[in-house]
């Protein structure tokens, strides 16, 4: 062997390199010798090296140029006989039986091991793909545990894995006996409703491992086998995924095109929202005889599926995954729908599926509440009621919508005139003026359906908080009603609508005479209870901002009355929420709890997917959290969370939620983790909704949690914010002002900042004490300023304070709070300060359940600490 | 004949389309594996020896294929999987023969003839597979040439017609494409003639 031969070996040129070089090599080969030579000459040393190199070999011979059967006959043989010789060996503890197939990804035997007294049969893959690097390796190995761990009757489950001795990876999967679901089929000549039994069980298993956030990627037909006994059994599920880990992505993806979404053929990552899509695929092959057949703009041509079944599979296989179904168990509810006959939530691509997509582009979310007022699809939550009022005004702008097929055009029109093109999306605003501006130009349109538009047009600027303008249309259209008809449901509908723009600009007294008015109008009317029960919803609603909460429950529980009447469900929920709200203000928290879980009952069975279930299911965890149950509230908190990031987009939503979350953690004590997510949250809330009351709020948890972390720059930073925007909004003497300072001045206790402390927190009680605030605010205050005196040697006024701390603690809260704990700490460090007893027992267990309890709290550990020194004593 | 109907459709389907032809992977795996078995037989029968000829394997695959799915027209997308499959067809046989070499656990392939023959068939078709490779990140196009030339056993006159280019840039190309891999093969396996210097011949005279 040549040692010479390795050194002549250079780095692959780079393809830019190898392009410039490849197109000297080319100019050289067209010349003769000399001028070959001078041109050779003008390279640059390197690819002049090179072209040399490339002549050189063009002149001698090699492998290529003799035929494949030649240079690789025996290769060519053995491998065409490999069947039947390859049998009996074995990979790992497996003996190969037999060859079942081939792909472009492997090879898959059957194979058998020892398993006790009888053989384990499995079907074992081999990957074509070598593990390039050990770092491939450790992945594959461990998305090979989280594929072991899915073990579902309708799932082949994974058995075993490993790499064979020369580098190759293989899997070991279930061996299923049966033929592929499309074979079955057709053999069987299953009729529509077995078929789409079999789908449903299909999405059912696939919504399994989605749960587990295992995605399949490659669903197909020849992927889904039913065994002789008809039991669906799918395959090689996260398969792709491992092979796409193991491999190098220029070989053949491991994904079947005619079953995989757009999205995913054109490089994106494999989804739920894919997999949703290849099962569409797979019930059309089964419905059609054939795989989905796309249109030149991606929507899918069905031939011989109408109906709902046809509803189903176009939602299934929209070309935008967020129009498609948010999950496969919502695929697989709407096909138990269609099999027991009731509507599927399928919806036909009617201009409000058109308004959706383009609502799709849009994040705002003025926007999406704007548009979701016009059209009534999932809308802001807040934790507020308002977003209760927003939910009912939003069906009712829904129901006139929907009713004139005029309307439908007028809005297909307008936004088909504001969409020139696609770089040029038009504001919401802009739309709206544009659609304003229209109605006052042109008089086609009927008076009924000018007032549908205006009432439209009226709802959405709500929705953009431009009152004003929301208002000057709701006049107008109450005008045209009344020259209609002055005792008509319209008008009095009008009326109402109107009041609940009041209540939105912050009139509630307002607000109420127009519920009020059109109350006493309905009373005329005849099949006027739907009406007349959502106004009374918002009659109560405007007694509670009114600071009348009996009187509130009262109204609300005759609106609930009149919508089980109407067998409203949705109505119910909406009155059983609103109840659970007041009922929360009253401190009536048990029956508040029952109210918001009635709700969510009603909303689940109503409307499963509306994102109204997350606000009531973030007023119950406010409601359990109210009641200490924490743990509780955190997972429902967390599964909303899960719906929300599962479902549409709506980051405003989630922000809400992680925001309340975060709140949580901080009263849990995991202030690091709340820190984080409310760090997200703000960022998002800011986005979506500057200068809102949720992100003050958020703020201020976020400023907190960092200081209880130890963060003060930060901490100090941002409560400092918090205080002057809660001040610029409210005014200097607010006690939501009051709020900011207390939290304010505890962390600049915290960092040591004494004075500074002080002087948020006295200014704080001055505010407290003007307002006769008690509870849980007025003890987050005391308990800082108490333990400040001591500390700044006034230890008889702030053992007072702690004192009226504690009094007012025993209003609100339950053995095992934590504060309570560090108060009792408090009070031993005033009491130790004054040289008076203090009970040693008592602060020893009140610092172990602080330390158990705040583990991560070190400031609040080392408070009772430095008390337990051995110097001092009681 | 599960499989059978399941070629015929996916044929049907092509209809000329890209992307779709990894559906056809199994089926010309399968036929192109079994054409060379009965060739194989065809071949001792005649008491010739000789070598499979991979042209006449790749043709009549085609035939095959095509005449289960008379409207299927997309001959472009059947040679080139044609030629990406014989390709893995002989880098797993090769795998594997050199696995077996090492006494590896991958199914091992008895060494029928010379073991000798095999492994340096193996070596070859694995350093081939590799400069391809490399090549494929820098000249795709040549690299295509090599695949539909050497293992897919195309003429020039169907490459062009595959590559929508000219027979005069596929017989450039294919220069071209020879002297890239040669020169990559010469300079990763030892190789003791040529461009050594004369003083370094001595060694091996």
């Amino acid at each position: 062997m040549n040692a010479q031969s390795d050194s002549g070996r250079a780095q692959p040129p780079t393809s830019s390199e190898a392009a410039t070089v490849d197109a000297a090599f080319d100019r050289a080969l067209d010349l003769e010798d000399d001028a070959r030579e001078a041109f050779l000459d003008s390279l640059d040393p390197g690819p002049r090296r090179l072209v040399r190199e490339l002549l050189d070999a063009a002149l001698k011979g090699g492998p290529l140029d003799r035929e494949l059967g030649e240079v690789a006959g025996h290769l060519l043989e053995t491998a065409c006989a490999a069947d039947e010789l390859i049998l009996h060996h074995r990979i790992g503890a497996w003996r190969l039986l037999e060859r079942l197939g081939a792909g472009g990804m492997g090879v898959v035997y059957r194979v058998e091991r020892a398993a006790g007294d009888f053989a384990q049969q499995a079907a074992l893959k081999v990957i074509r793909w070598e593990l390039a690097d050990p770092s491939l390796e450790r992945r594959f190995r461990s998305e090979r545990r989280i594929l072991a761990q899915l073990s579902h009757p309708n799932i082949a489950s994974l058995i075993d894995g490993g790499v064979t001795e020369s580098g190759l990876p293989y899997l070991v999967l279930e061996y299923v006996e049966g033929e592929p679901i499309d074979a079955y089929a057709e053999r069987r000549g299953l009729d529509q409703a077995e078929t789409l039994a079999l789908v449903r069980t299909l999405a059912e298993a696939v919504d399994f491992a989605h749960r587990q956030l295992v995605v399949h990627r490659d669903l197909k037909p020849a992927n889904v086998f039913i065994r002789a006994d008809g039991v669906l059994k799918l395959l090689d599920f996260g398969v792709a995924k491992l092979m796409n880990d193991a491999g190098d992505a220029t070989r053949l993806a491991p994904m079947t095109p005619r079953y995989a979404a757009p999205e995913q053929r054109q490089g994106a990552p494999a989804s739920l929202a894919s997999d949703v899509w290849s099962i569409g695929a797979v019930m059309t092959q089964l419905l059609t005889g054939r795989p989905p057949e796309e249109a030149p703009d991606g929507t899918i041509r069905l031939v011989g599926s109408h109906g709902d079944v046809g509803n189903i599979l176009r939602r299934a296989l929209d070309p935008d995954p967020t129009q498609r179904y948010r999950s496969a168990a919502e695929l697989a509810e709407d096909l138990g729908r269609w099999q027991e006959g009731r509507p599927v939530r399928a919806t036909p691509p009617t201009y409000r599926y058109r308004l959706r997509r383009w609502l799709g582009r849009h994040r705002a979310a003025a926007v999406v509440a704007a548009i979701a007022a016009l059209i009534g699809i999932a809308g802001v939550a807040g934790i507020a009621w308002q977003a209760e009022e927003a939910r009912q005004e939003r069906d009712r702008a829904r129901q006139e919508a929907e009713r004139a097929e005029q309307v439908t055009q007028f809005l297909f029109d307008l936004f088909d005139s504001a969409t020139p093109s696609l770089d040029a999306e038009p504001r919401v605003r802009d739309v709206l003026d544009r659609g304003v501006e229209r109605l006052r130009a042109g008089g086609v349109l009927a008076p009924r359906s000018r007032s549908d538009l205006l009432f439209g047009l009226g709802d959405a600027y709500k929705w953009l908080r431009e009152y004003e303008r929301a208002e000057a249309l709701l006049r107008e259209v109450m005008e045209i009603e009344h020259t209609a008809d002055p005792n008509g449901l319209r008008y009095a509908t009008a009326v109402s609508a109107l009041g609940g723009i009041y209540m939105l600009s912050g009139d509630p007294a307002r607000g109420e005479t127009h519920f009020r008015r059109a109350l006493d109008l309905l009373d005329n009317v005849n099949d006027a209870d739907a009406s007349k029960a959502s106004t009374l919803n918002s009659l109560g609603m405007a007694r509670r901002s009114l600071g009348a909460p009996e009187e509130a429950i009262e109204h609300l529980e005759g609106s609930l009355e009149m919508f089980v009447q109407l067998e409203d469900v949705a109505g119910q929920a909406m009155a059983h929420g609103n109840l659970g709200l007041t009922h929360a203000n009253l401190g009536q928290l048990a029956l508040a709890e029952s109210h918001h879980r009635a709700a969510a009952r009603l909303y689940r069975e109503s409307e499963p997917g509306n994102s109204t279930l997350s606000v009531v299911l973030t007023n119950l965890a406010n409601t359990v959290s109210a009641q200490g149950r924490l743990d509780e509230a955190q997972e429902i908190l967390e599964q909303v969370l899960g719906m929300q990031r599962a479902g549409t987009d709506l980051v405003p939503e989630i922000a809400v939620t992680e925001a309340n979350l975060a709140r949580l953690l901080i009263r849990e004590g995991r202030a690091a983790e709340a820190a984080a997510l409310a760090e997200r949250a703000a960022a998002n809330l800011e986005r979506f909704e500057p200068g809102s009351m949720n992100g003050i709020a958020n703020r201020a948890n976020l400023g907190w949690a960092w200081a209880l972390v130890g963060d003060f720059p930060r901490a100090l930073d941002t409560l400092e914010h918090v205080v002057q925007a809660l001040a610029e909004r409210f005014g200097d003497d607010h006690r939501h002002v009051a709020r900011g300072r207390t939290r304010y001045g505890a962390a600049l206790m915290r960092a040591g900042r004494l004075p500074e402390a002080r002087s948020q927190l006295d200014r704080a009680m001055r505010t407290y004490e003007a307002a006769g605030t008690t509870g849980a605010v007025l003890v987050d205050a005391l308990m800082p300023l108490g333990a400040l005196l001591c500390d700044q040697g006034m230890a008889r006024k702030g053992l007072d304070i702690l004192e009226r701390a504690g009094e007012a603690f025993l209003e609100i809260t339950a053995d095992g709070d934590w504060r309570l704990a560090l108060l009792a700490i408090e009070r031993g460090r005033c009491l130790a300060a004054l040289d008076e007893r203090w009970d040693r027992d008592d602060i020893e267990r009140a610092a172990e359940d602080v330390t158990r309890l705040r583990g991560a709290d070190s400031w609040a550990v080392s408070r009772a600490a430095t008390l337990m020194q051995p110097t001092r004593t009681p | 004949m599960e499989r059978r109907r399941a070629i015929t459709e996916i044929l049907a389907d092509l209809r000329g389309e890209e992307g779709r032809f990894d559906d056809l992977v199994p089926a010309v795996y399968d036929e192109l594996r079994g054409l060379a078995r009965s060739q194989l037989r065809r071949l001792s029968a005649g008491g010739k020896g000789g070598a499979i000829d991979t042209t006449e394997l790749v043709h009549e695959a085609y035939l095959k294929l095509s005449a289960s799915a008379p409207h299927w027209q997309s001959r472009r997308h059947f040679f080139a999987t044609a030629a990406k499959v014989m390709r893995h067809l002989l880098t797993d046989a090769a795998r594997m023969s050199a696995a077996a070499k090492r006494g590896g656990d991958a199914p091992h392939l008895p060494l029928y003839e010379s073991d000798a023959a095999l492994v340096e068939e193996a070596e070859t078709v694995l350093a081939i597979d590799a400069a391809l490779r490399e090549l494929a990140e820098q000249l795709p196009r040549l690299a295509q040439v090599v695949e539909y030339r050497f293992f897919g056993g195309l003429s020039e006159e169907e490459i062009a017609e595959l590559q929508r280019t000219s027979t005069r840039t596929v017989r450039r190309d294919w220069v071209k494409a020879r002297a890239w891999l040669h020169r990559h093969l010469q300079q990763s396996a030892p190789n003791p003639g040529g461009s050594l210097a004369d003083s370094e011949r001595s060694n091996f005279a």
